[in-house]
């Protein structure tokens, strides 16, 4: 079950591990959710 | 505040340039497919591409399959009618993703599986393997047909091609080249393919403001919009009946798209032809990050659109073939007479709208929400005109999809230049092209590797088997052509497709969830707690009036929680085969 080592590689500056890839796109989305939420309240 | 834009070319609706771009454009993107993928007789590179693909053409591919022509159609549509609010649907696609990346993906690729489904085998049993491949059949054979016939509708109305003609050849053309090109074709096609959709749909959102009557700025437009409730994007409310809140995005639109993405063999196929699970990985967080912005984005556009037509006299109902008929057909007085209020209407809305912009920029607030009562007043007896109208035009023609889908080609048609017309026509068919090919290309393959290749023919060569899938795929495309020479829609489109993809999703991702974590329940248990929660959900469909995107959450709940109560009536010891 466990991949291959290099499968754990993501490959991108800065981001060592795959747990810390999603962390990323997890701010994003509650950025995202933030944004939508102030023009929500901006414009109402 | 200006006068309203010009109509370019009333009354033409394409010319020969536009005509050149789209058969030009949808020519060459079929002949690229057939001569890249030529002479593949081996059957992992024609089902699952030459495993040579990277993350960005993964997560294109994926975003491709995923927006059909439905999602730039009618989305907009959405916007005018509704606002922001659908954005939400689309909330639970970022957590999904990343649990389809950590959880399932790696698993699929370490069995080295054709589709989703024959891992349901390994870890089940046969029985459970064909129940899971018939539930997608079943649902993605009929979204096959939904997602020729809507964009079908919409176009041949517009461009006054036959109905018939335009599903037949678009479902023709999208069937030879995915029958010849195979799972590489579709991948590759699709990256140009989405290049094309947002080259098309960036010009509109361009010529959109630079349409804007002038001394209406940008932060004024969103007030206007906000103005006629159409900028509430994220709603906190646990009301159930409403349809879109952060709730029943986040969490319902979490198991659509868990379900969508991870189970569903157009989008495993996708990312499955990936070097390896890096990029495919890669690929799909591409997905997490931009979904929610593209749909945000598209339902601006039509945002945008409605506060355009609230300074230009729009047409009373947005589909102009249907009105036309009906005028010319008995209707005539009828309609004249609502064409006249609602230009009345209209025009007091604007003038009183011009009266709040004057009044906001001069920072009189008091005048400012008298305005803005009185052009609320004025908008509301327009709207009651178009719904009569509407309704006047459904009763005379169950065929005719809803009005709101026509908004935004209606716009292309009367308010862009030619060439950009012919652009935007082209990133329709792209659109439509691109995620029938990846449907179709996966029915077959299901068809080949889990039934076929199963059941039938269990030892033969490849050649083989790539002969049986190019059938099976034709097959599919002949029954989705078919489908969509007979349907007949009342919901705007891009709910149509979600709501059949919801009644259905729920039990399939209940199925992966319980094979991933419940590993003590064996395949007898979960293939009869699928049934019942399918048939649980049919019923609460027909008779519960809550959101669609909550089916999602039931289904797959009640998948699971019937699999774990069967599997204690059968005894532990009966899920020997959970260890497989």
């Amino acid at each position: 079950m466990t991949p291959p080592p290099d499968d754990e590689k993501t490959g991108l500056p800065g981001l060592r591990s795959w747990a810390q890839v999603y962390w990323i796109v997890i701010a994003v989305f509650a950025a995202w959710v933030g944004l939508l939420t102030a023009l929500t309240r901006a414009f109402p | 505040m200006g006068g309203a834009p010009d109509r370019p070319h009333p009354g033409l609706p394409v010319n020969a340039a536009d005509y050149v771009i789209l058969v030009g454009t949808m020519l060459a993107i079929a002949a690229y497919a057939v001569w890249s993928t030529r002479g593949k007789h081996d059957l992992r590179a024609y089902l699952k591409g030459a495993e040579g693909t990277g993350w960005l053409t993964i997560g294109l591919s994926v975003m491709a399959t995923q927006a059909s022509a439905i999602t730039f159609l009618s989305t907009p549509g959405q916007g005018f009618e509704s606002g922001l609010g659908f954005v939400q649907n689309y909330f639970g696609a970022p957590i999904a993703l990343i649990i389809i990346a950590a959880v399932f993906l790696p698993i699929y690729r370490r069995l080295r599986v054709y589709t989703a489904y024959e891992y349901l085998g390994h870890r089940f049993d046969p029985k459970t393997r064909l129940l899971g491949a018939g539930f997608f059949l079943l649902q993605r054979g009929l979204g096959a047909g939904l997602t020729i016939y809507a964009p079908a509708i919409v176009l041949s109305t517009v461009m006054g091609w036959r109905l018939d003609a335009t599903i037949v050849c678009s479902g023709l053309l999208v069937v030879l080249y995915t029958v010849a090109g195979g799972c590489d074709a579709v991948s590759l096609t699709q990256k140009y393919q989405i290049g094309v959709i947002f080259a098309g749909m960036l010009a509109a959102f361009v010529v959109l403001l630079a349409r804007l009557p002038a001394g209406l700025t940008f932060t004024d437009s969103l007030a206007l919009a906000g103005g006629f409730h159409r900028m509430n994007a994220v709603d906190f409310s646990l009301n159930a009946d409403r349809r879109y809140t952060f709730w029943t995005g986040t969490l319902g639109g979490m198991f659509l798209a868990l379900s969508y993405f991870g189970t569903d063999q157009s989008q495993v196929q996708r990312y499955l032809s990936g070097t390896s699970l890096r990029e495919s990985r890669l690929g799909l967080m591409f997905n997490a990050i931009f979904k929610i912005p593209m749909q945000f984005f598209i339902l601006l556009l039509g945002v945008l659109i409605f506060v355009f037509y609230q300074f230009e006299l729009p047409p009373v109902v947005f589909n102009k073939a249907a009105w036309d008929y009906q005028a010319a057909h008995g209707s005539g007085p009828r309609l004249r007479a609502l064409e006249s209020e609602f230009a009345s209407a209209h025009g007091e809305e604007r003038r009183q709208l011009g009266a709040w912009l004057e009044a906001r920029h001069s920072g009189n607030p008091a005048a400012e929400a008298a305005a803005k009562a009185a052009a609320e007043a004025a908008q509301g007896r327009g709207e009651s005109v178009r719904e009569e109208a509407a309704k006047a035009l459904r009763a005379a023609n169950p065929r005719t999809a809803n009005d709101s889908d026509y908004v935004f080609i209606r716009f292309i048609l009367d308010h862009l230049p030619h060439g950009l017309i012919g652009l935007l026509v082209t990133a329709f068919f792209a659109a439509a092209l691109s995620s029938k090919s990846g449907e179709l290309n996966a029915l077959g393959s299901t068809t080949t590797i889990d039934i076929y290749r199963h059941l039938v023919r269990k030892e033969a060569t490849d050649a083989h088997y790539v002969a049986a899938s190019k059938w099976f795929t034709a097959l599919w495309g002949l029954v989705a052509i078919g489908f969509a020479l007979f349907a007949n829609l009342a919901e705007n489109l891009i709910q149509a497709v979600n709501i059949l993809g919801s009644v259905f999703y729920g039990v399939v991702l209940g199925l992966f969830l319980v094979a991933f974590f419940l590993r003590r329940i064996g395949g007898t248990a979960v293939f009869w707690a699928a049934l019942a929660a399918q048939a649980l959900v049919f019923a609460l469909y027909a008779t519960l009036p809550i959101s669609y995107l909550w089916y999602n959450v039931i289904g797959c709940g009640a998948c699971m929680a019937f699999s774990a109560i069967l599997q204690l009536a059968i005894g532990l010891g009966g899920a020997k085969s959970a260890s497989k």
